[in-house]
């Protein structure tokens, strides 16, 4: 191998490899998992050190190829806009295992991980009544009342359409959270106020519950296990915040809807 | 009987929604179902014993965790696609909305009692967790250890 081709399949490995990290990452995966992706895939390809530092919100990746002429690569990878997608986390697991079982190319890698990047959620119909069903069980396990059950599923679905609306236009997450659970607070006083239903609480509990942050609090207990610790106080903040927010919104459209009250 | 109907039912249905909006892969939606099943009927069991929420979350948290590794390792699949949609219902929204409604009707030892509450769920949910995947790593390590002694 001459100089430069040497230089262009580690300049291909590492790209390859945090690309692979960076996806994992986004689609909410824990942090020793990238880790160990990334430093698979690079000792797979015959990369002899390789050194990783991810975080949630960005992974280094330095690796050097042992050789006396060889260089030392690194890349730096800005992670941004996580939000859950377990197909691909489950599809990129395959894909480093087959990677380093089998023989791969770092160009058919990058095809392969252009495939996986490809990969959409189910349909819209499909999420809707899924957020549908666990507004309305969870509004179930609180007021034992069908009416309010089926307010609740159907505040759960206006409340996930509304949020995977604004998701759109980038808004941070606070103010997601925030606008998601006021959305839903003020439907379900609307629907109380029409005398149908009982329990406004439980309707608003059931509709919060799709958007709490429990994939953070998860993933920050499994980074810290895992002797992240950096990772898992920044993912226990980020849940921290979220819930606030959450808070905060239903909080705030409860308030006003009391002192709009008082006014009529 | 409604006890056992509401554990079947509140079982699998959060479970399954939580599947949905993760994405989880159409042929793994049955068994991470299956992992929310038996964490609340855990869950479930624990209350309906003895009424304390926190170790109904703990237990349910060791049920996911252990489940979901057991899962994980048949299936070949990465663990936290069953970890997740288990994980979710046990999460203590009702709590933070609660400590949010007593904060504005300003009763605010109500409203420390509730947050309390809140957090110690959370904690024990991440506790139960935390335990089970220690447990699971120290056995892999000793099974590995008494493996490489035979050979």
């Amino acid at each position: 191998m001459t100089d430069t081709i040497r230089k262009q399949y580690q300049k291909q490995v590492i790209t390859l490899a945090v690309q692979a990290g960076k996806m994992m990452m986004t689609n909410g995966a824990e942090v020793y998992r990238v880790e160990e992706t990334i430093e698979r895939i690079c000792l797979a390809c015959g990369l002899k050190e390789v050194e990783v530092f991810a975080t949630p919100t960005g992974i280094i990746a330095s690796v050097d190829s042992g050789e006396e002429a060889g260089g030392v690569y690194t890349k730096v990878k800005r992670v941004r806009n996580t939000r859950v997608d377990l197909a691909r986390v489950s599809e990129l697991n395959s894909f480093s295992r087959m990677f380093t079982t089998t023989e791969y190319s770092p160009k058919k890698g990058m095809d392969k991980l252009k495939e996986i990047d490809s990969i959409k959620p189910y349909k819209l119909w499909k999420r809707l009544f899924g957020a549908g069903i666990i507004a309305a069980f969870f509004c179930w396990a609180i007021s034992h009342n069908a009416v309010d059950t089926a307010a609740a599923g159907a505040i759960g679905m206006m409340s996930y359409l509304f949020s995977s609306w604004i998701s759109k236009y980038s808004i941070n997450y606070f103010m997601n959270g925030m606008m998601c659970s006021a959305f839903a607070t003020f439907f379900a006083l609307l629907a109380y106020s029409t005398g149908c239903v009982y329990h406004y609480d439980a309707i608003i509990i059931g509709s919060i519950m799709i958007f709490v942050p429990g994939v953070a609090i998860t993933n920050s207990i499994r980074d810290l296990l895992y002797g992240d610790m950096i990772s898992g106080v920044a993912r226990m903040a980020e849940a921290c915040v979220v819930a606030v927010a959450q808070a905060a919104g239903a909080g705030i459209i409860l308030k006003l809807w009391t002192m709009g009250g008082s006014l009529l | 009987m409604s006890f056992f109907i509401s554990v079947i039912v509140m079982g699998f249905v959060p479970s399954l929604g939580f599947s949905i909006l993760f994405h989880v892969p159409k042929r793994l939606i049955f068994p991470a179902m299956a992992v929310g099943f038996c964490s609340n009927a855990a869950y479930q069991a624990v209350i309906h014993t003895s009424d304390n929420k926190m170790m109904a979350c703990f237990l349910g948290a060791c049920v996911v965790g252990f489940f979901a590794y057991f899962m994980a390792r048949g299936l070949h699949e990465a663990s936290t696609v069953f970890i997740l949609p288990g994980i979710m219902p046990l999460v203590p929204g009702s709590y933070m909305y609660y400590t949010m409604s007593f904060l504005i009707e300003r009763s605010y030892s109500q409203a420390a009692s509730s947050l309390s509450s809140t957090l110690l769920m959370a904690g024990s949910v991440a506790l139960g967790l935390l335990i089970s995947g220690s447990i699971l790593k120290i056995c892999t390590s000793l099974k590995r250890k008494v493996q490489s002694l035979y050979e």
